[in-house]
């Protein structure tokens, strides 16, 4: 679409017959700026008259209205707006979370927020956490702390082959919210849709310094330009044109060095979406959003309680009586939420102490072992307990991860 | 860092059990013993004999409370006490074994 360059030029074209409708100059502005608004509200750049196409109304509809959806709806960002912290609700990941704790410290290469890989030059590079601070319509954002100065990091989400297919080979566009605490510290925020070419879901993920080896930018990364103030940054029409493209990855970070501590990067409302232009965020319903995010990771334990929590609510539970003094085996199963992307990894908590690697039995914590383990249970939650008077009772929580 | 399990590789420091291969983390233990690193047995000489004291123990209930059921059944004359009767002698075999 192209504005006119005048409106009377169509005069006189009536010669026969009785004269025509005369279209006023008013109308016909009217009508071309209704048009106008449609495509322009959608994000897309009107054209001029040399470089018309005569389809950028329909490409608006399609953007507003009918823009091709995935199994998942159109947004292939799962957790885009930090809804979701089943590792650690209302806890910082900070160096304090030391390795081997439930709740994971804020090395690099570690997921963090829900489907969220935090990358950084080093470990302790900055704090990360679920923010109240959100732009209008949203509940939270990523808060990015800085604690190491002068170390680039990012936040980074790779999407599951069976959800990006339908982008590969097609175009696509990337949407998000952003702002920082100090433009004169954070200075050079970017972002980057990326392929991988390598095994399907079995992808590496440090990509902080450089994409290695089966990674490709699908376009060039430049300076947002990110403001202290709350702002929607687009980057439409890329295309996913790498051969052999088996999964795609969402990375934005701080290219730039930050020379001071506690200054923060706020990210939220992701939108990675087939179309050239991009849409208005689309919001899911909180089961939805929790179930997408289960797919790859899920506890026994409630939504806001941290895994490690010495919690009884929830957890796996067997319990008999009127047997015998005897040593004592107890196996029990456990289910996931949903069925997982693959067979996950489990840790078992103690629900009396929180310990790890524990599990609860008649006379107290006891090793516990997670076995015959499938996408969608654990079979056997096992223990062995000494010789029990009353009753034998196993207690058990789990934590099930297979994220890519 | 690693020990093995019954049905796969046990994580030490997180307690992490893990059974795919293919996954991240079955990709770090992979990664981790591609760099010469041999994991733990399944049970340690202490815990074997730990294991195997259990294991005696448990075997040794369940034939009390077998031959409880058989007695209970043979005072009454009931057909099952043959069953219990050929329950007793399995697991007097396997107790056998156990304490070998």
């Amino acid at each position: 679409m192209h504005r006119t360059e005048g409106t009377y030029h169509n005069g006189n074209l009536f010669t026969d017959g009785p004269p025509g409708t005369i279209v006023e100059q008013n109308w016909a502005n009217a009508m071309q700026e209704e048009v106008c608004n449609v495509i322009e509200s959608a994000g897309v750049t009107l054209k001029t008259a040399s470089t018309e196409t005569r389809d950028q109304l329909l490409t608006a509809l399609q953007a507003l209205f009918l823009q091709k959806t995935g199994a998942i709806g159109k947004n292939a960002i799962i957790n885009g707006d930090f809804r979701i912290n089943q590792r650690s609700p209302g806890i910082v990941y900070t160096s304090a979370n030391l390795s081997g704790t439930a709740t994971p410290g804020n090395n690099d290469d570690v997921y963090i927020l829900d489907r969220w890989i935090l990358l950084s030059d080093g470990n302790d590079i900055v704090d990360v956490s679920q923010s109240t601070e959100a732009p209008d319509g949203f509940l939270l954002s990523c808060a990015c702390d800085v604690e190491t100065i002068n170390k680039k990091f990012g936040i980074f989400q790779p999407i599951e082959q069976k959800n990006c297919m339908h982008m590969v080979g097609d175009t696509v566009s990337l949407s998000f919210y952003a702002k920082v605490s100090d433009i004169t510290k954070l200075d050079n925020i970017k972002a980057v849709v990326l392929s991988w070419d390598g095994v399907a879901d079995t992808i590496t993920s440090d990509i902080v310094s450089a994409w290695g080896a089966n990674w490709t930018a699908e376009h060039t990364p430049s300076n947002l330009g990110v403001t202290a103030s709350w702002v929607k940054y687009t980057i439409p029409n890329i295309s996913i044109d790498t051969a052999d493209t088996k999964n795609i990855g969402v990375f934005i970070w701080s290219d730039g060095f930050c020379d001071t501590l506690g200054t923060f990067l706020y990210i939220t409302g992701i939108q990675l979406e087939p179309g050239v232009v991009s849409s208005e965020y689309e919001w899911r319903n909180i089961t939805d959003e929790l179930a997408l995010c289960q797919r790859y990771y899920c506890k026994s334990y409630d939504q806001n309680v941290a895994p490690g929590s010495a919690d009884e609510d929830g957890e796996c539970f067997f319990a008999t009586d009127a047997v015998a003094l005897a040593d004592h085996l107890v196996e029990i199963p456990a289910y996931f939420p949903v069925v997982m992307v693959g067979v996950p990894s489990i840790v078992l908590y103690s629900p009396a102490t929180g310990l790890s690697g524990k599990v609860l039995m008649a006379a107290g914590d006891v090793v516990g072992v997670a076995s015959k383990i499938g996408d969608n249970k654990i079979s056997k939650i096992s223990g062995t307990n000494g010789a029990a008077s009353v009753s034998r009772i196993m207690a058990a929580h789990y934590t099930a991860s297979i994220e890519l | 860092m690693y020990k093995l399990t019954k049905s796969g590789i046990q994580n030490l420091e997180t307690t992490e059990f893990i059974e795919n291969m293919n996954s991240r983390q079955g990709r770090k233990y992979q990664k981790w013993l591609s760099g010469g690193n041999t994991p733990e047995p399944e049970f340690t000489k202490v815990e074997l004999a730990a294991k195997k004291e259990s294991d005696i123990k448990r075997k040794e209930g369940e034939l009390i409370q077998v031959q409880i059921q058989f007695d209970m059944a043979t005072a009454k004359n009931f057909s099952i006490a043959e069953d219990y009767g050929k329950q007793l002698t399995k697991l007097e075999l396997e107790l056998s074994k156990f304490k070998k």
